[in-house]
Order: C-alpha cells, then structure tokens, then sequence
C-alpha cells in the first residue's frame, strides 16, 4: 500500500507550520518591544532626573538677594512702589479729549444701486457712508430716498 | 535485497499473507519518524533562538533590570520636596553620584591620579595616587559628584573608575529660609524645622510639602531686617510676617541664619538658634496692646478716662516710672501713643490681677505655642504670680514670650477680635475662615485698638512706619534687657508690631533688634521707634505693591476721632 498524504494533511501541516512560525516572529516582535520599552523607562528616568536637577538650579538661579542685585548691576528698573500701580481700569487717565463734531443723524440710508464693483459682502450696518455727493441733483435725489419711509 | 542502503528497507515492497499487517507497522514508524524529525527542528529553532537572537541582546536586558532594582530601592528614599507657597523648591533631593575605584582594574593609576586631582583641586596627587594603589579592591574616591564632574571623570575613562548612585539634599535658597526649613544630615535625617518635624512624613511620601511662607516676602524681611540689624550693629535680630486673617506665617527671619547646605557645627552657636519660635523674651511695650485690649474689653472704660502719671508709681515696694514724664494726667489714648508704664500699669491695676492673667492665657501667651516645627520655647511667666507682677507683665516685664506669640496675640486682637491659630503648613483645602475662630476680645474692642495703634503711627511713636496710602497702624516696644536679675540700661530690645491696612487689617509685619547701638541717622536713638518701625515700614513698602494691594491715599484716618483726647506731643520709646 502506498503511503499517501491527503491534501487535508498537507494543508494542515502547512497551517501548524505557519502557525509556528508565526508565533516565533510574534514573541520575537514582543521581545523587541519589552527591550524598547526598557530602554525608554531608562531615558525617561533619566530625564526626570534631569528635570529635577534643572528645576533646582532654576530656583537657585533665581533667588530673589541674587535677582535684585543683578537688576540693580544691569537694569534701569527699580522695585515698584506704591505710587506705581494703578488697580483699575478707571484708574487710568483719560485720554485728552479732541473735540468731534456734533454727532448727526445718518444722513444716507442704504441707497437701491449697490455700487458694481463691490465684491465684498455687504456690511452689517443697514447705513452705508455715501460716495461724496456730487452736485445738488444727486444729493436731492437721495433726501428723496430719505424722506419714503421705509418699506 | 541488496544492503546498499538503509533506506531501501523502506522502499521493499512485502507481498504476502502478512504484508497489510507490515504496512501498517511501517506507516507506524513514518509517523514516529516525522514526529522526532519536527522535534529537531523545534530544538533547532529554540537553540537559534536562544544562543544568537537573546544572546545578542543578553546583557543590555540584564542590566536594565539590575538597574531597574537599583532605581526601585533609589526611589524608596528619595525624601520629599519642601516647596513655598507659590511652589518654590525650598528643599529637594537630587541623585547624585559618588566616584570609587577598585584599585586592581585601574589602568594608568600616575595619570588617572594626575587627571582627577586636575579635577578637583582639594584630592592632592600623592593621596589619589596611594588611594589608587591600594591593596583594598574598593576605595572611596570623592562623594556627590555634580554632573559636570561626573563627565569629567567619564572622559578619563580608567576602567577601574565607578560611580555610586545616593540622594543628597539641597536647598536652593540658601540661608533665606534656613529656621523654617531647617537641615538635615548626610542620611537625609532632618535635624531642623519643618525637616525635623515632618521628617517621617518626608521620608516616606514622595509629595511634596507646601509652605505658607512666600520666598519673595521672605527675602524683603531678611533685607530689611539684615540692614536694621547692620545699621544698630545689633547682636541679633528676627521678624515674622502673618496673614492676621488665616494666621498663616508668611515670611519668618531669625538674624544671624545659617547655610542648611553647611550648617554650623555646632547647634549652639548663635546662628543655629531659632529667635521666632524658640527664644524667649521680654517684649516691653508691645505689651500694652493686649494690657489696653483687656481694659477695653473687660471694663466700660472709654477713651476719655484719664490715669495721673505726673508720679512714679510706687506699689509693692518698687517704683514704675517713665521714661518721658508728663505734667498732666494722660487720657487712655495719650497712655498707648505715649507708651506710658506708670498709665499702663494703672490700667492693669483697674483689669486686675485675675482678669489680665485669663486674658493673657486666652490669647496662648502663657503656654507653650502649638506650633508646626519642634524648636519652641516655653514662655516665662512670674512664679508666684504676685500683684506687682501683674503691673510689670502689663508693660511687657517680667514675663517673657516667643516673638510668634506676640504677632499671634496682636493679630487676634486686630483681625476682629478671633483666636488665631499660627500655621507654616499650607492646608489643601482653603484656609479656615477666621469667623470659625474662637472669639477672644469683642469686635468693638479690635476696632478700638486698631484706632489706637493707627494713632501711635500717624501721631506716636511709631511715625516712622508710616507708608502712605497703605494705613499702617502698630506699636513700638522697647524692653531694657536683664543680665544677672537686673534689667541694664542701653542694652535694649527694640520691636515693633505693625497692622496694615488698618482700616481692614491683612498683614502683620513684627521686627525685632537685639541690642541695636545708636548711629547718627537717629539722632542718638536706638528705641523701636528709630530701629525697628523704620524697618517695619520699608518691608510693608516693599510688599505692598509686590502682593498687589492698591494705594488709598484720600482714604479717612481711623484714628481721627481720638484726636480730641489728645493733647500731647509724642516722644519717642
């Protein structure tokens, strides 16, 4: 009788061969990651312990007997005193008023034409400002326009 | 049948009865056959596996878990940090390394010896060199390496060279802090303050401990009372600075301080001492606030009641008098601004003797302090307690307490009239509110004495410590101290308690001069009112504007009203 290997068989042992070798590449991979890992555990106590030591420097740097007297050697400032501060806003002095022209009513509602050429979207504000009027017929023309009520 | 190979026994082919039952035996032996060939195979692969691939990376694993033990036992003792109020590192441990050598790896010994006392100056040559040259196989060569050194050394690089990994404790602000925080040993043992006190905590929690004390604050005392100190050429000097509404101790100095880094050797020496909490002392006239607050308190004296102390006092036996004598009998306000003995006393003989004494146990001056470091002092009370000694203890004689008792007592009285409790421990959660408090003078009773000790500022003698827009209101106190059981003239102790704003009082800022000397700049004067309100001043003028508080200068003077029962100019004690 001849010894035959079904085709179920060999592709069973295919499948348990892959499967192999499959899970040796698999922990392999896991081995390599752990070892990774390790190694950034160790960087990053390293580096907190770096942090720690920078943080007490930075401190010791700036100690306040140290920060004056290098303030006093290298800078025109001065500790603040009690007549620099100033709490609130209200505190501040007002800005010297420039007389403005007495506030007007809008004279110019928006007119019918919108001007071609504007691409931007129109303006919140329903009043326009105007192009300068140019003669006396124009300008009659808009207090017209002013005089409807509005629609 | 031929022999020529083993393996053509497998390929015979049988015929036969028999032969179905040969197959099957010869199938058999396939099958075992197949199952020891793939058992190679595994054991191949394991022993790739195991001989180059882990093999190659053997000993790097090996010694991140040897490191990995070594870090779990660091971490364990790592002690925790002390950090101020704004999370400023006061204490911190950092690892550092410590070089040996075993002296049988060493290569070159002549040269690594010559390379590392290049590197530090204070290993002489010929001691690095017998070090080196030992017959020991472990020689300790220099201990807490920083790391530049560490690098140095690595770039020698002798085999026989190695570090060893310990934590040392440092404390980046120096002297500043140096009372409160205290020091610890080389075993990171705390040996001082919040290190002693908190040692266990310290030791086996690794978060840090907050402080209330603000470095800032703390350096502008230090500064201020450093330069009072310098200028009466004192012996010694300390200030405390208090939030009156929490009791919080913000800033606390005792002069002269030591380096936690190097401290003394000894921990008699003066600078080890601890002037806050644990000295003693007779604190004079800063007394007569809680004399004047128990009067108020007890009694339906007012303002106008009027003392003679055109007379030295002459009861018991001894005689009280004052330093400036006035010709007419002083109000109860002209006796606080005034700093009148003979008047104080006479307001203590009208409290009596029982009264000022409960007052002075409500307000803790008789007991030890509850306090958060171990070095406290136990005050020093009169034993018996005679009359006599109830008219001296008025005016802060005979009865000695701590400076942290004196800020504590004044900041009661002043903040409402409730109990503080003195705290150098920032809580987590917020800090109590005072109404919590046990009340100890009557909120009619601080707003009296907040007028009172406004006027010793604006119109006594404690003008010096005035800051304006920023309402400071206080007392002077100038104690004669006692040598031998007699008190010596020109060997003082100068202090003043100041209260600012006064209108709403926050912060309470008290100075303390050990045996100033006069100078030219105060005209021959060395009392608090020269010494130690000048100094009070430039601190409250410096912290103001660093803790934000705005300047109110059209704001009315709370001590206004008792300018009618005063008629006499103050002089200065």
């Amino acid at each position: 009788m001849k010894f035959v290997l079904k085709l179920s068989s060999i592709t069973a042992l295919l499948l348990a061969l892959l499967a192999g070798g499959a899970l040796f590449w698999v922990s392999q991979q896991v081995q390599q990651a752990e070892r990774e890992q390790r190694k950034l555990q160790q960087v990053a106590v390293q580096e907190q312990e770096a942090i720690r030591v920078l943080n007490a420097e930075w401190d010791y740097l700036n100690r306040p007997d140290r920060l004056e007297q290098l303030a006093e050697v290298y800078l025109k400032m001065e500790p603040a005193k009690a007549d620099d501060l100033l709490q609130n806003v209200s505190a501040i002095p007002e800005p010297i008023k420039v007389p403005l022209p007495p506030k007007e009513r809008p004279v110019f509602a928006s007119t019918a034409a919108e001007p071609v050429v504007k691409a931007t979207p129109a303006p919140l504000k329903p009043a326009v400002p105007a192009a300068p009027i140019q003669n006396q017929e124009e300008f009659n023309q808009l207090l017209e326009t002013l005089e409807q009520p509005a629609q | 049948m031929s022999r020529k190979s083993p393996f053509s026994k497998l390929s015979m082919r049988i015929v036969g009865e028999k032969s179905s039952a040969l197959d099957l035996a010869r199938g058999r032996i396939m099958l075992i056959v197949g199952m020891f060939i793939i058992i190679y195979i595994v054991i191949a692969a394991r022993l790739v596996d195991a001989t180059l691939i882990q093999g190659y990376f053997r000993e790097t694993s090996e010694l991140t878990t040897a490191e990995k033990q070594q870090d779990g036992k660091a971490r364990q003792l790592r002690r925790a940090d002390i950090v101020d109020r704004n999370g400023v590192l006061l204490a911190t441990s950092l690892k550092t390394a410590s070089l040996h050598a075993d002296p049988k790896l060493i290569l070159d010994p002549a040269g690594t010896a010559k390379s590392l006392s290049k590197i530090f100056p204070e290993l002489t040559y010929g001691e690095t060199l017998r070090k080196l040259q030992d017959a020991k196989r472990f020689v300790w060569i220099k201990r807490n390496l920083t790391p530049e050194e560490q690098q140095k050394i690595l770039e020698i690089g002798d085999p026989g060279l190695a570090f060893d990994y310990d934590f040392r404790r440092f404390y980046p602000q120096g002297p500043l802090t140096s009372h409160l925080v205290g020091y610890s040993d080389v075993d990171g043992r705390g040996l001082g303050g919040v290190e002693r006190s908190f040692n266990k905590i310290l030791s086996s929690d690794d978060k840090p401990i907050e402080l209330t004390v603000d470095i800032r604050l703390q350096h502008i005392l230090r500064r201020e009372t450093k330069a009072a100190m310098r200028d009466f050429t004192a012996k010694a000097a300390a200030g405390v600075i208090m939030d009156v509404n929490t009791g919080e101790i913000l800033a606390a100095v005792s002069l002269p301080d030591f380096d936690p880094q190097k401290p003394q050797s000894s921990p008699n020496s003066p600078e080890m001492f601890n002037r806050i909490t644990l000295g003693v002392y007779e604190m004079g006239s800063i007394f007569k606030i809680f004399t004047t607050a128990a009067l108020l308190d007890k009694t339906r004296v007012s303002m106008a009641q009027t003392y003679n102390t055109m007379e030295p006092l002459q009861r018991y036996g001894r005689k009280i008098s004052d330093y400036h004598p006035e010709k007419h009998p002083l109000t109860l306000p002209e006796i606080f601004m005034h700093s009148s003995n003979i008047g104080t006393a006479l307001m203590a003989e009208g409290i009596g003797t029982t009264g000022l004494r409960s007052f002075f146990k409500d307000l803790g001056l008789t007991k030890k302090e509850d306090f958060e470091i171990n070095e406290i002092g136990t005050p020093l009370l009169p034993n018996p307690w005679r009359e006599i000694n109830t008219l001296t203890a008025s005016y802060g004689h005979g009865i000695a307490v701590t400076p942290l008792q004196v800020v504590t007592a004044a900041s009661s009285i002043i903040n409402g009239g409730y109990m503080l409790k003195p705290t150098l421990i920032k809580s987590a959660e917020a800090p109590e509110k005072k109404e919590t408090h046990v009340r100890v003078v009557k909120q009619e009773t601080s707003l009296k004495m907040r007028q009172l000790m406004r006027l010793v500022v604006s119109e006594g003698t404690g003008g010096n410590a005035e800051v304006p827009g920023y309402m400071v209101g206080g007392k002077t106190g100038t104690a004669d101290k006692a040598e031998n059981g007699r008190y010596v003239k020109g060997k003082r102790m100068s202090s003043f308690m100041g209260v600012f704003p006064i209108n709403d009082p926050k912060y309470a800022v008290f100075i303390m001069v050990d045996e100033p000397n006069p100078n030219k700049k105060s005209y021959g004067y060395a009392t608090a009112g020269w010494v130690a309100a000048p100094a009070v001043g430039r601190v409250i003028s410096s912290m103001a504007p660093l803790l934000n508080m705005e300047p109110l200068k059209d704001q009315a003077d709370i001590s206004e009203p008792l300018h009618q029962f005063v008629s006499i100019k103050a002089q200065d004690h």
